[in-house]
């Protein structure tokens, strides 16, 4: 108001004017991009929830059926299973991996030389750009009971019996899990390193002027520093884990005896086997609601540690 | 400066009369003192994890390299003795293989994968620029709405995505692996942020010499995003050529797949028959040329641009 006053009629005007003109560009630059995201967005959201209630036919007629779809999951072996597999794979795949990206990222961030510390960035993320199915396969050879690598070192080195990595109802799961956290920690990487070096060298020489030894400094420091980079690798890992889909898919196929039925390959097998996408709707929106509960937990636990 | 200190007070310091071993070993390996026994450790310890890390590249490629007759051997050997093309003719004439037309796959990868990354660029280039420089109703709710579908695991909805693309009648065609994939929330979001770091005068001078708002995006924020364009562009062809899970839903017909669903069937196809890891390995290979050139062209960038999203949000 008190603007308006001060400025001239004339300027005012043209003032509003450019106003207008830039609400109708904002507008039509995210034209195309609100509808291509209502459409394949926001529109499958909602739908998601009419499919887990309804039965749906590709072709023929759809009847509402209520929770029944809900009440068939309860009832099945093979979703609790998968359910549980997933939270499992998840806490075997995600604590592992980001201490371990953790670790190397202090290693590297220790490194004086800025070449070798962007060479090792670069080797650490040059697997996480080949494509899960790629590395899937390779780790089916690595694991193979005969000629794998793996038990070649179980044979040789520790003079073991050979393990059965993928047919064995014991080890399937860890198995996927041991793939999940040797291969692919790059983005993890490349984040806490950039974390590391965002924090000021002063708050160091300040810690240590205060008498803090290596652990003091690194604990009351480093970590609070980096705890909002850690917070989304939490999050981003776990999501990713409890969707696991391509190496059930190319290793194990959910076996043996669902002891790597995991939940998105238990969504994909009722739609493609069963041609039921009432209960893989269901399925996907119980996992829905236990991927928001994990990352609503994650980001309360992480903000009582640390004040943003 | 510190060592002439250490120096001008080093008579004052109490001397050992016979030095400890410790000592000894500290002044003769590492004459900088720890730091740089600490730097070796570093080094050391990257460098082995590193190794662990590329190892199962490095023996694929080696793999896909050897005769055939020397894939699958005990003790496995580490080392390529003869270099063999064999598995890689394996693999693209599809032999074996019933109904593997592996240069069509090719074809489907490479066309989906550029109009994909063009159509992404274009459309997530006008709305992040929208939501960083524009005022218009509305603008923070959506903004928050797009950010959190972020945080929608994809198999909630991937279903309902299915069912929506056949009813109309995409299945089977390149439409069904474009058009979902062109609105991507993440764009906008590396745009925006981006373009929220443009000096405002840039835009005001434009204005004053008569630019139109076409003319703002085009001329002036097209330009100066060019370096984060560029690794949208490229995590967008890396993405788009390894898609797998919804290619693998929709398509069905064997000369619709892209290159990843068809290497899954030639590899569930072969397991019956034992698995021939030649010709896995080479497949493997196959696939990954693209994202490995891709990144090796513009690594530092994109190690930059991946630390946009995760800091700053």
């Amino acid at each position: 108001m008190f603007r308006v006053t001060l400025l001239s009629p004339i300027r005012a005007k043209r003032r509003s004017k450019l106003a207008a003109r830039e609400r109708t560009a904002g507008l039509a630059f995210i034209a195309p991009f609100m509808i291509f995201f209502s459409v394949f967005t926001l529109l499958p959201f909602l739908m998601a929830f009419w499919l887990s209630v309804v039965n749906w036919k590709p072709l023929g007629v759809t009847q509402f059926v209520g929770f029944q779809h809900y009440q068939t999951l309860a009832k099945m072996e093979a979703f609790r299973k998968a359910l549980w597999n997933s939270f499992y794979y998840t806490v075997m795949v995600v604590p592992p991996g980001i201490v371990l990206s953790l670790l190397i990222a202090v290693l590297i961030f220790a490194l004086q030389s800025g070449a070798l510390r962007s060479f090792f960035q670069a080797v650490f993320y040059l697997p996480g750009v080949v494509s899960g199915l790629a590395v899937a396969i390779i780790w089916r050879f690595i694991f193979d009971y005969q000629v794998g690598i793996l038990n070649y070192i179980v044979k040789s080195f520790f003079h073991a019996q050979p393990i059965n990595w993928l047919g064995d109802v014991r080890w399937a799961l860890p198995s996927l899990a041991l793939m999940a956290v040797l291969s692919g920690h790059g983005t993890a990487i490349i984040i806490f390193v950039a974390a590391l070096g965002g924090i000021p060298k002063d708050l160091y020489d300040a810690a240590s002027i205060d008498g803090a030894g290596f652990w003091r400094r690194h604990l009351s420091v480093t970590l609070p520093l980096i705890v909002p980079s850690f917070l989304y690798v939490l999050v981003v890992s776990t999501l990713g884990a409890m969707q696991v889909f391509t190496p059930v898919y190319v290793l194990t196929r959910g076996g043996p005896v669902y002891s790597t039925m995991t939940a998105a390959y238990f969504i994909y097998k009722r739609l493609t086997f069963y041609a039921d996408a009432g209960t893989a709707a269901a399925g996907g929106l119980v996992l829905l609601l236990i991927t928001v509960g994990l990352t609503i937990v994650q980001f309360r636990s992480f903000s009582q540690v640390v004040e943003f | 400066m510190e060592g002439r200190m250490r120096m001008v007070y080093a008579p004052t310091v109490r001397q050992h009369p016979t030095p400890h071993l410790s000592r000894l070993l500290k002044r003769y390996l590492f004459p900088e003192g720890w730091g740089s026994f600490l730097q070796y450790v570093a080094f050391l310890l990257v460098l082995l994890l590193a190794v662990i890390s590329v190892f199962p590249l490095y023996y694929c490629i080696i793999t896909s390299l050897k005769p055939p007759e020397e894939v699958a051997t005990v003790p496995p050997s580490l080392v390529l003795r003869r270099v063999s093309l064999q598995s890689y003719r394996d693999f693209l004439e599809g032999t074996g293989v019933a109904n593997a037309p592996v240069s069509r796959w090719f074809l489907n990868s490479t066309v989906v994968t550029i109009v994909n990354t063009a159509g992404v660029l274009l459309i997530n280039s006008l709305a992040g620029y929208s939501f960083a420089r524009k005022q218009f109703p509305g603008k923070q709710v959506l903004f928050a709405l797009i950010i959190s579908t972020m945080l929608v695991p994809g198999w909630s909805t991937i279903i309902a995505s299915y069912a929506l693309t056949f009813k109309m009648g995409l299945h089977d065609t390149y439409w069904v692996l474009i058009l979902p994939a062109l609105a991507s929330p993440f764009a906008v979001f590396l745009v925006r942020q981006f373009m929220l770091t443009l000096p405002t005068e840039l835009f005001q001078a434009a204005i004053v010499d008569g630019a139109s708002e076409f003319q703002l995006w085009s001329r002036i924020a097209i330009p100066l995003c060019k370096p984060v364009l560029a690794v949208l562009g490229l995590f967008t062809i890396i993405g788009s050529w390894n898609d797998f899970l919804w290619p693998l839903l929709v398509l069905n017909k064997s000369h619709m797949y892209t290159l990843p669903v068809g290497v899954s069937v030639i590899m569930y196809q072969i397991q019956g028959r034992g698995p021939d890891y030649g010709i896995a390995m080479s497949a493997a290979i196959l696939m990954s040329i693209v994202p490995i050139v891709a990144f090796l062209l513009m690594q530092k960038q994109m190690v930059q641009g991946l630390t946009i999203g995760a800091l700053k949000g």
